[in-house]
């Protein structure tokens, strides 16, 4: 099982969530937003500054940080 | 369409029958994703009938307003602040929560509450909806934006979501005006009806370990609905918000079915998302349909160049070099139109009333005074409008994604980067809009140097000082002298508000960054009808400040230069003359006094009265020059007060008063001082109000006169000794 | 009355007018600042307008 986290993701790759750690309000909000174990995300490109990130989930955009996405393990 | 019946599969708790208010005022809420079309829903609803507040206590904008139904009943809509879910972990969704659970301090509760949900994104939206209607509430769904679904490939049939969620669901189109009277007859309807509750099942371990925890909130008050709901979200945030405050045992109670959830091998902080995505995952299927999902949209298009590596920042750069080449170059025209017209009308009175106080009252007072700030309009407009285009269309968001990692070196989030941005056109404004920036220190450190960002009123000085004292030079072939002076000033200000903004972070606001987690919205063409409609508040407001706070310090001074009278010996000519009345005018004794304060930075008595004079208003600057200088109705374009100035001479020295250094210097103060009572009043408000409020307004201007005064003294010195004069 | 002396007199109350207003602008403004507790915030007009 690939423990890669969302972090590690370049442009155009897909994974499903496994794993969701990390504490505090980032990962409640991103559970509210629908980001829950075994969704699929996407992630579309990076910022021209190189952070944050662009996430495609259940249908729409969303951007989060590099220490953001550290907290998410997907394969 | 029948969407009267409410009708629900019983669940576990079932909801009491919500009160009927009979024949009075119907309380309406509105909630719902931010980027939901929300607001054009509530102005197409409310039209121009609307109030903006605040709620007691918080500082989030609490917007009402009203329309009559079909049958002539008023009806009273709140407009709650765009959130994501009911956790209550920022002012904005702890104030819904509160409103809808009836607990907000001076608000009824909400005899129905619509939910505004996005067609595009109905999963997403089914979460805040989910938990909305276990409250207990009649609800009714506003399924928003079906024109943009359908163009997605996305068709939802409103009536299996019904019978899905046990609430009506209504098909709106909130800028076409679509579905809005089926919306009002449905809300009518839903007033006097049972609410429909949770319509899924927790697994029987979930259920029975949250049990206790739901009892404890129905014994501090809660109905059964939303103690369910309550309880689920509980067990995934940090913090129990203050509107939960009075249940005695809660945070034992909370603890203790977060161990028994997570003993019987459930993550306690993922249960409520897990069963309600779940949930929802089973109602899209039923009841929605996706086609043609792999083509790209025009969304996808668009954001390939404009979030690109290398095209995304030069979009993002030719945009706002756009907005303000359109500030300064279109405005003109305008602006002239605008200038010519007062004129001809302290012409036109002038010739009309014979020669006295009043007359001199009216045509150098009122009307010199007011004009010359009135004829800024145009470029407010502009400005105003090109900001509601970028934020309407959801371009704004992608500015701060681009910003994001640029903002955080400075210490801010890129959220900071929007009300930074509106500091252009006005502070006021963008110190509200900090209200999006989560964290508290972030938001304080961006309204502390939100001033410095040069606004819209120092445009007039700039244009004064840069007309009559920069030679309009070429540069290096293309660029003119002018020009990169005003760029310069305004990259000062711009620069030392991102460096005061780091400095504040290290030192007194110092805290843990912000998740930066933000919706790209698709893009959209803008409602015309709600951008006229913003455009013309602003506008309006304008005009109402030049009606009367303006207006009255210009004509208070216009007394202060006229009164005591100098009686000038006949044949005296006009210029010493007026000179004489100046010096023996109480402005003139005012201005003599502060003499020795100003002298340092190369300014004599008479630019020291218009500074003082300024502190309430900038573009008083200008009026109080043309007062002073006894140049009728002057604005900063007018040749004959550029002329003066040119030719004042110092009375001791004989050398002229106003040199180039002298001229940036003074613009360099005018860059960080901070004259704006406006400003002052919005940022007492928005850091706290009261003797916090005070204490922060106090030190933002007194950090900034520091830089003002110590600035000016640098730019002056400095120059002096390198020889400029 | 001479028309200018009926001049001034005008010129004078309007004066007296636009002190009262600004006068009572500034105390609002303090006033905004001590009792942002309650309710309704600015009302509607935040002053600046711009």
């Amino acid at each position: 099982m690939s423990g890669r986290t969302l972090a590690a993701l370049a442009a155009g790759e897909r994974g499903r969530v496994t794993e969701i750690g990390g504490d505090g309000d980032a990962v409640r909000r991103l559970m509210d937003l629908g980001l829950t174990r075994g969704t699929t995300i996407e992630v579309i490109r990076r910022a021209p500054l190189g952070d944050p990130m662009e996430v495609r989930l259940r249908g729409f955009m969303l951007t989060l940080r590099r220490s953001e996405a550290e907290h998410i393990t997907v394969e | 369409m029948d969407v009267a019946g409410a009708g629900a599969t019983p669940a576990t708790h079932a909801p009491s029958p919500a009160p009927v208010r009979g024949g009075g005022l119907l309380h309406v809420a509105l909630v719902g994703n931010p980027n939901t079309g929300k607001s054009t829903l509530f102005n197409a609803l409310t039209g121009m009938r609307q109030r903006v507040g605040n709620y007691s206590g918080v500082t989030v904008e609490r917007v009402e307003g009203r329309y009559r139904d079909a049958d002539g009943h008023p009806v009273a809509v709140l407009d709650l602040p765009g959130t994501y879910s009911l956790s209550a972990s920022s002012p904005d969704e702890e104030i819904a929560l509160s409103v809808l659970l009836g607990r907000a301090r001076g608000v009824a509760q909400p005899d129905v509450v619509v939910v505004v949900a996005d067609a595009q994104n109905l999963e997403r939206n089914l979460f805040l909806a989910s938990q909305v209607l276990e409250l207990g509430l009649p609800t009714v769904i506003a399924l928003n934006q079906v024109d943009a679904a359908l163009n997605a490939g996305i068709r939802v049939d409103p009536i299996e979501l019904t019978l899905e969620l046990g609430a009506p669901v209504v098909a709106t189109v909130a800028t076409k005006g679509e579905g809005l009277e089926l919306l009002k007859r449905a809300v009518g309807k839903a007033a006097g009806l049972p609410a429909a509750g949770r319509q899924f099942e927790l697994e029987p371990e979930a259920a029975r370990a949250v049990a206790p925890l739901e009892a404890c909130l129905v014994r501090g008050g809660l109905n059964p609905g939303a103690a369910a709901m309550e309880a689920l979200r509980l067990l995934a945030v940090t913090q129990i918000g203050p509107h939960l405050a009075h249940v005695e045992g809660l945070a034992a109670a909370v603890e203790a079915a977060k161990a028994e959830v997570e003993a019987a091998g459930i993550p306690a902080r993922s249960l409520e998302a897990e069963a309600r995505y779940g949930w929802i995952a089973g109602v899209v299927e039923r009841t929605a349909t996706q086609t043609h999902t792999g083509k790209k949209t025009l969304t996808d298009r668009i954001d390939a160049v404009a979030l690109h590596r290398v095209w995304g920042p030069l979009v993002f750069v030719a945009l706002m070099a756009l907005v303000f080449q359109s500030i300064f170059t279109w405005a003109a025209p305008l602006m002239d139109r605008v200038e010519a017209l007062f004129n001809a009308l302290g012409a036109g009175v002038g010739s009309v009333l014979p020669a006295g106080d009043l007359r001199s009252l009216v045509v150098d007072g009122v009307i010199g005074g007011v004009g010359s700030v009135l004829v800024f309009l145009p470029q407010i407009v502009i400005l105003f409008l090109f900001i509601g285009i970028l934020e309407d269309t959801g371009y704004m968001a992608r500015a701060a994604f681009i910003m994001d990692r640029f903002m955080r070196s400075v210490g801010l989030h890129g959220r900071s980067f929007i009300p930074l941005l509106s500091g252009y056109a006005c502070a006021v404004p963008g110190v509200m809009s900090t209200r999006t920036i989560e964290s508290p220190k972030d938001r304080l450190a961006t309204i502390m140097v939100l001033p410095l960002m040069s606004c819209s009123a120092r445009i007039p000085i700039y244009t004064l000082l840069i007309g009559a004292f920069i030679p309009p030079v070429a540069v290096a072939g293309i660029f003119n002298l002018q020009g990169m002076t005003l760029l310069a000033m305004y990259l000062l200000g711009t620069l030392t508000a991102l460096a005061m903004a780091a400095v504040f972070k290290q030192t007194l606001l110092k805290g843990r960054a912000r998740p930066m987690i933000m919706e790209l919205p698709p893009y959209r063409i803008p409602s015309v009808r709600s951008l006229a409609m913003s455009v013309g508040h602003r506008a309006s407001m304008f005009l109402r400040k030049a009606g009367t706070v303006i207006l009255s310090l210009t004509i208070v001074l216009w007394a202060l230069a006229t009164y005591p009278k100098s009686h000038a010996a006949p044949g005296t000519p006009p210029a010493a003359a007026q000179e004489q009345q100046l010096a023996h005018s109480l402005l003139g004794r005012m201005g003599h006094a502060i003499e020795p304060a100003v002298r340092p930075l190369g300014y004599d008595w008479k630019i020291g009265v218009g500074i003082v004079s300024s502190f309430a208003a900038r573009e008083v600057f200008v009026a109080t020059m043309g007062t002073i200088y006894g140049v009728g109705s002057a604005d900063e374009t007018t040749p004959a007060l550029r002329d003066r100035l040119k030719r004042e001479r110092n009375e001791r020295t004989g050398l002229p008063v106003y040199t180039p250094l002298v001229a940036v210097g003074l613009m360099v103060f005018y860059v960080y001082a901070m004259m704006c009572m406006s400003t002052i009043a919005v940022v007492v408000r928005e850091t706290g109000g009261g003797r916090k409020g005070l204490a922060w307004a106090g030190f933002q201007f007194a950090y900034m006169l520091a830089l003002a005064y110590g600035a000016a003294f640098l730019v002056y010195r400095g120059g002096l000794a390198l020889g400029f004069h | 009355m001479s028309g200018e002396m009926l001049q001034t007199l005008l010129a004078g109350l309007v004066v007296l007018a636009a002190l009262v207003y600004v006068g009572r602008r500034a105390w609002r403004t303090v006033l905004a600042g001590r009792a942002a507790k309650d309710g309704d915030g600015c009302g509607g007009d935040c002053g600046c307008g711009h």
